[in-house]
């Protein structure tokens, strides 16, 4: 089940945000997704997840055309998503915001199901508090919970780890390599180059919309073109 | 499944059930009819105001045209006694049906727009629809719909030697429509609505069609407010568009959820067993314009004073905190 | 049924005499709008109010409605801008559709109000130039709707004068584009905020003084026009009193048309038709801003 991304592009008015993009990431792969501020990273990431229209391209997961679905449709595919603001349920308990999710990929109870999401992700002390009054960290893990219902193949994330402080920096990093072990794919958009060229195994930098360097956190830390976008000269 | 967010200790919903049943005995006693008249619209308005809480408390979707399909519902009953001699109650299958299928239609393109660019839009829709219901001669155009008056049938389904008919059956209808909201409420069904109610990229990120779940329950509120409909042409007897789809109706449709809290089970009940005794009495007191003056008045209180209802207000000043505590 | 030329032309004149009047009630709505990001629904039950002062000034002092239009104006800013600041300041902040609920309730209280003092009577002024009228070319022009449309022709251009040329009324253009970075230059955008909903209340009630030469004050008179605003400003484009200016122009000419050609009960409905789809189909209305999301 590979995630394919090929030329795609998205211009707004005169200015092209993402510019011929293409690359494939395998199965169970740990990608990340950097760039200077305004390289596109953002705008990459609504048009894989279906929520801008893109002028150009074509992304597939496992052979299958997804270019055109809308966001639910990628959701049922197997594409999950997280924001960077998390989009919780306010005014639903944590709970309700795992039974919500739609139970297409999975034969077993969704009973059970939820048990054991809420096992994976530590939030069983929060069971039945209004999503509104979590802190924001616990909002993020309860994304990723949704996320974990979904039973997903490849997991899109947003600047998963701004406004996270270290303890649970750490907790959600632990969530997302429990997940990768299950064989689940991860693209994550971030800022913070540190957090990751120390987890990911791969990284793709963009600038100006284009992919400029692709490759181990070793290589792209010393790339040239890499080191100028970030520095500019 | 797991324990859920209950809104309320359940003894509070098997009161109001219980007080609602005991309605259904005190009449035995004896009431004038004037009270029973007064209970009938209570039933009435509490019933369309579920109706029109459906889709307003579960997708936050405020709809200003519900008058439309309370008209649609009446229409549907008086065409077919008056036009074809055919039972009115037949207009429960046929009047929820165009309501539903006028939902979809008008749901389709409004439901990609805003909050108050969507209110606005359903305004406009249901103002069309009395224009063109003013100038229809197949209903009556301006002049209406006359019954012709049959004592007491049930299978004419008017009762005018006795009210007491009617007022069980607004009875009946609001159990019913208290009941399927309780049925939505703790059903995944209900728990993607107000998925999509609280963030509606978020319910999209996790699969949730969210167009063609504000459609389903669109057209079941659209449905339950036509029903609403039905009755209230079966007891007044009478039709014209200003006074089954006019923006007074949208406000005696809305108002009662908006006071007692849109988006509770109970909240539409609550508000109109306020209003609409309290509307009696003024229009008794002080005349019918004072009364809609007053209503207006009532309509800038709550949002002022209670925005998120009584019910919701009394929910999250004392009882949630004492549950949280436990 | 053969259409005339001279019919024609003469209906789209009509068109083009109401449709000033339109334009002026729209500014008002748009720049409510567009500053304050109020759909204010009771915008044609305070246009109802100023058709009333004007009625009652000429029925006790004999005033002209273009002379008791001089005064209505401020009368009805004071009491846009004391809505504002006991009504709709406290929820300036609040969800949208909160903002319609309290506007929409403002206008049964006062419709209501009215209908209770002054029943549903139908009034209307006379003037020394109400059954005036000059012959031109074929073409007929009574004097009412002549003078009218010259009064808000003036009244637009006032306005304009007004938001481009005065402090105040930069102030309000710069809220309406950015409320945030209003207040970070200075701008006391609270009382901007009441100043937009005086001026705005203002241009509705003196619309409806004027066009009492011709017009019936009754409680209902202002349903008509509210609702033809509403198509007005998402045809010029939300918070754009210009496109205000000549989208009531064009509503005006549309619907005077339609009632030539087609059928007179047409009109509103045609109308509303427009609404929906330029809402629908052209967010952005003629000319810019989106108006969804």
């Amino acid at each position: 089940m590979s995630f394919s991304v090929e030329h795609v592009t998205k211009r707004y008015g005169g200015v092209t945000a993402v510019d011929d993009v293409s690359f494939q990431i395998g199965k169970g792969e740990f990608v990340g997704l950097i760039g200077p501020n305004g390289s596109g990273k953002t705008t990459l990431l609504d048009g894989l997840g279906g929520y801008i229209r893109k002028d150009a391209g074509r992304v597939a997961l496992g052979g299958h055309d997804l270019s055109k679905a809308p966001p639910y449709e990628l959701a049922k595919r197997g594409v999950g998503r997280t924001f960077q603001v998390p989009r919780v349920f306010d005014n639903m308990t944590v709970v309700e915001n795992l039974y919500c999710v739609p139970a297409a990929r999975s034969s077993e109870p969704k009973e059970k199901r939820v048990e054991d999401t809420m096992e994976m992700v530590r939030l069983a002390s929060v069971a039945h508090e209004i999503a509104k009054n979590l802190s924001g960290g616990q909002k993020k893990l309860l994304e990723l919970a949704r996320v974990v219902m979904l039973n997903p193949t490849i997991v899109l994330m947003d600047e998963p780890f701004s406004g996270v402080d270290p303890a649970m920096l750490e907790s959600l990093l632990g969530l997302m390599r429990e997940m990768n072990k299950e064989g689940r794919t991860f693209l994550i958009v971030e800022h913070n180059i540190a957090v990751i060229t120390k987890n990911c195994g791969r990284v793709i930098c963009l600038d100006e919309g284009k992919v400029i360097a692709d490759g181990s956190p070793g290589d792209i830390r010393n790339d040239p073109r890499v080191i100028e976008a970030y520095l500019g000269t | 499944m797991l324990t859920r967010s209950e809104l309320l200790p359940k003894n509070v919903y098997l009161l109001a059930v219980g007080l609602l049943v005991a309605t259904a005995v005190v009449p035995v006693v004896g009431l004038s009819n004037l009270i029973i008249d007064v209970m009938l619209d209570l039933f009435l308005f509490a019933f369309v105001s579920l109706g029109w809480n459906l889709l307003a408390g579960f997708t936050g979707q405020i709809n200003l045209g519900p008058a439309l399909y309370f008209g649609i519902g009446a229409y549907s009953a008086g065409v077919l006694f008056q036009t074809y001699r055919i039972t009115p109650w037949a207009a429960f299958v046929v009047g929820p049906a165009i309501a539903a299928g006028l939902a979809l239609i008008t749901g389709y393109p409004t439901f990609k727009l805003k909050g108050d660019y969507y209110a606005l839009a359903t305004l406009v829709i249901s103002q069309i629809v009395l224009l063109s219901f003013l100038a229809w001669d197949y209903v009556g155009a301006a002049y209406g719909l006359s019954y012709d008056i049959i004592p007491f049938s049930w299978y004419w389904f008017q009762f005018n030697t006795n009210h007491l008919a009617y007022y069980y059956i607004g009875l009946v209808m609001v159990l019913g429509a208290l009941g399927l909201t309780w049925r939505i409420r703790n059903s995944e069904f209900g728990l993607r609505l107000m998925a999509i109610r609280d963030d509606e990229e978020g319910a999209k990120s996790i699969g949730i069609n969210t167009l063609r779940y504000k459609l389903v329950i669109s057209m079941i509120s659209a449905g339950v407010i036509a029903m609403g409909g039905i009755l209230y042409a079966q007891y007044t007897l009478y039709l014209d568009p200003n006074s089954t789809m006019s923006l007074t109706i949208t406000a005696d449709i809305a108002l009662p959820a908006l006071l007692g809290g849109v988006g509770t089970i109970l909240g539409p009940l609550l508000g109109a067993a306020i209003i609409q005794p309290l509307e009696w009495l003024l229009r008794f007191t002080i005349g019918s314009n004072l009364q809609l003056a007053i209503r207006g008045a009532i309509f800038m209180m709550i949002v002022l004073f209670i925005p998120r209802g009584i019910m919701q207000t009394v929910v999250d000043k004392y009882i949630r905190p004492k549950m949280v505590k436990k | 049924m053969a259409i005339e030329p001279t019919a024609l032309i003469q209906s789209i004149l009509a068109g083009v005499f109401v449709g000033a009047i339109y334009s002026l009630v729209s500014a008002g709505l748009t720049l409510i709008w567009g500053t304050m990001r109020i759909v204010n629904f009771a915008h044609g039950a305070l246009m109802m109010l100023g058709m009333y002062m004007a009625y009652w000034t000429w029925y006790f002092l004999g005033l002209d409605p273009l002379l008791s239009a001089l005064v209505i104006f401020p009368t009805f800013f004071a009491l846009g801008y004391a809505i504002d600041k006991f009504l709709l300041r406290r929820i300036i902040q609040a969800s949208s559709v909160a903002q319609l609920l309290i506007t929409f309730g403002l206008t049964l209280f006062i419709q209501n109000v009215v209908l209770y003092f002054w029943r549903s009577d139908i009034r209307l002024v006379t003037t020394s130039y109400s059954s005036l009228y000059w012959h031109a070319g074929g073409l007929v022009f009574d004097a009412p709707h002549v003078i009218a449309f010259f009064a808000a022709i003036l009244c637009g251009i006032g306005l304009h004068l007004f938001l481009t040329r005065s402090s105040i009324g930069l102030a309000i253009r710069a809220t309406a584009q950015d409320r945030e970075a209003a207040q970070t230059v200075g701008i006391e955008t609270k009382r901007i905020f009441g100043m937009t909903f005086g001026l705005g209340t203002a241009l509705a009630a003196v619309a409806g003084a004027i066009i009492t030469s011709y017009y019936p004050v009754n409680p209902d008179s202002g349903n008509q026009f509210l609702f033809l605003a509403f198509v007005v400003v998402v045809l010029g484009s939300l918070g754009n009193y210009l496109g205000a200016l000549v989208g009531g122009l064009i509503i005006g000419v549309v619907q005077s048309t339609t009632g030539y050609v087609y059928l007179a009960q047409a009109e509103l409905p045609l109308a509303f038709v427009v609404f929906l789809a330029i809402l629908i189909f052209m967010p952005e209305g003629l000319f810019g801003k989106r108006l969804r999301r």
